[in-house]
């Protein structure tokens, strides 16, 4: 196991893609640090609304996309160097190539994370002077968004794991992170419709009134429908990513590390599984 | 030519990516009349044919990508491009019938949202509101806007001689010109709304963009929202022709080993 390990992250080190991703988080980093005080010179007000304690994990969703590529490529590589084959014929269990494999693919994830989070607060350090967040709640949030981020490793693995072809493979991550990202966005705007329009009076242009009477929200979801949104709302990763990042966490924040922890357990349990199981050739 | 162009499309026809997207267009062409009917029942107000036909235009970008990435990189894995070679097939000839074949799949693909769309939208929804013109203007913007894509990924995959790479390399190149596109037309439009306050060249260069930019197109034309439908036409036009001259130009000189 810790040849395993070694031999990965001596990979990881001279791996372009896993610079590429890095370079990548820190532009779009200082990108919206810049912007963001840019626009507090421009329009003025209080720093706190330009660099607000989200900021630094304004990225949390995003990280599922970039996390994909390189997990689809690091893995593929595996396969298609013979690499894998190397490593089974010297003896690993394949056990051991798992979560192996898994421990450098969460690292890389969460440095690609941290990359951006400290980016942010270290460049907003020195452009606001000062970081405007509860220091307790931004560790906790930040906390939490590791686990989070540690989940989109763990699901995506498998899915590299099992796909012997690196081109297919990495097309199947990154699509499947796509997928998730567009249900997390699709059920956060569908928890969002109100229940009820609330009724309203204007005054038009030629000083006529016209009211609206309350009006039920024909988008409203209900019933069976809501409590299923609800739950994946609170169990998929990228929709806890999205709650990190727009600061709507549940009553009880407990919640999002320990349904991470299921998915990272689930998912990883039934990709050791079928990785035992796979033929390899 | 024609050769090559026929050993292309029986590819096409035996693509399991190319009968996913097929497939999943269908489906999508499907949904959307339906769904689009199920509203109009539940709320008791009238929703239009043409509202939803030209939401294909925002699909069709991240298909193709994955097509062309595989089609044109099967060639590489395969050896597919070096027998071409063998065989005679010219440098040029190669690259045109590679663009020609997924231009024809990407037709083929949009085509399987339309006609099962009008199949089910016409006697759901009835018929068309907007003019014939405006209506054959915005669905010609479209197809050059989709276009501008498949030139771009062409040009991507036929000089990445990696299949994974040239894949991954069209998805992510595809989704940031999508993003550039709506997120930079988002921002633009809100600075258009104030035009006093833009210096001259900036507006200019603005407008340009607004204009320019596919993504941005992508996201109007969906909506039916084109202003100067000729000048968007004429853009994609600009940025096909520049993609397939370069990508022809560097296929030439391309070390294929």
């Amino acid at each position: 196991m810790n040849k395993l390990l070694r031999a990965n992250f001596t990979r990881l080190w001279k791996n372009k893609v896993f610079w590429g991703c890095i370079i990548f988080m820190v532009v779009d980093a200082l990108n919206t640090v810049i912007s963001q005080y840019m626009n507090f010179k421009r329009f003025g007000g209080e720093k706190e609304d330009y660099f607000y304690e989200n900021l630094a994990l304004g990225q949390t969703v995003a990280v599922s996309i970039i996390a994909a590529i390189f997990i689809g490529l690091f893995i593929g590589t595996e396969y298609s160097s013979g690499t894998m084959r190397n490593k089974l014929v010297i003896g690993h269990s394949r056990v051991a190539i798992y979560f192996a494999n898994l421990a450098v693919c969460v690292a890389a994830a969460v440095m690609i994370h941290v990359t951006y989070v400290v980016t942010t607060l270290l460049s907003g350090l020195a452009m606001f002077g000062g970081i405007f967040a509860d220091a307790g709640e931004l560790i906790v949030l930040f906390a939490v968004s590791l686990i989070v981020v540690t989940a989109f490793a763990a699901i995506l693995l498998p899915l590299s794991s099992l796909i012997p072809s690196k081109s297919a493979g990495v097309t199947t991550v990154i699509m499947t992170s796509f997928v998730l990202m567009m249900l997390a966005m699709v059920i956060h705007s569908a928890l969002d419709e109100p229940e009820i329009y609330e009724a309203y009076t204007i005054i038009d242009a030629s000083g006529e009134e016209i009211s609206e009477p309350e009006m039920k929200n024909p988008f409203y979801v209900s019933g069976v429908q809501r409590k299923i949104y609800e739950a994946l709302y609170d169990i998929l990763p990228t929709c806890q990513a999205a709650r990190i990042q727009l600061d709507d966490m549940p009553a009880n924040p407990a919640v999002v590390p320990l349904w991470s922890s299921a998915v990272i357990i689930l998912t990883t349990a039934a990709g050791t599984v079928f990785f035992k199981r796979k033929d390899l050739k | 030519m024609s050769k090559l162009l026929r050993a292309n499309f029986a590819r096409i026809w035996k693509s399991k990516i190319f009968w996913f997207g097929t497939v999943f267009m269908t489906a999508l062409g499907i949904y959307f009349p339906v769904q689009n009917y199920i509203i109009m029942q539940k709320e008791n107000r009238v929703i239009s044919l043409d509202s939803a036909f030209f939401m294909f235009a925002l699909v069709m970008p991240f298909i193709l990508a994955v097509f062309c990435g595989f089609f044109i990189g099967t060639e590489y894995s395969d050896g597919t491009m070096r027998n071409k070679f063998i065989v005679g097939g010219r440098r040029t000839a190669v690259y045109i019938s590679n663009l020609l074949s997924c231009t024809a799949a990407g037709l083929i693909m949009s085509a399987a949202y339309a006609v099962p769309y009008l199949i089910l939208g016409v006697p759901l929804l009835g018929s068309f509101h907007s003019g014939a013109a405006g209506f054959i203007g915005i669905l010609l913007c479209v197809t050059a806007a989709i276009e501008v894509f498949t030139a771009v990924f062409t040009l991507i995959a036929m000089l990445v001689n990696n299949k994974a790479t040239g894949a991954v390399s069209c998805i992510i190149v595809g989704t940031l010109m999508f993003i550039s596109g709506i997120y930079g037309g988002l921002c633009i439009r809100s600075a258009l709304a104030a035009p006093e306050r833009l210096s001259a060249v900036r507006r200019s260069v603005y407008e340009f963009l607004y204009d320019f930019l596919p993504g941005s197109q992508l996201i109007r034309l969906c909506n039916m929202n084109a202003d100067r439908p000729l000048r968007m036409f004429l853009f994609s036009a600009v940025i096909i022709a520049a993609a397939a001259v370069a990508g022809v130009l560097i296929f030439r000189r391309k070390d294929l080993k």
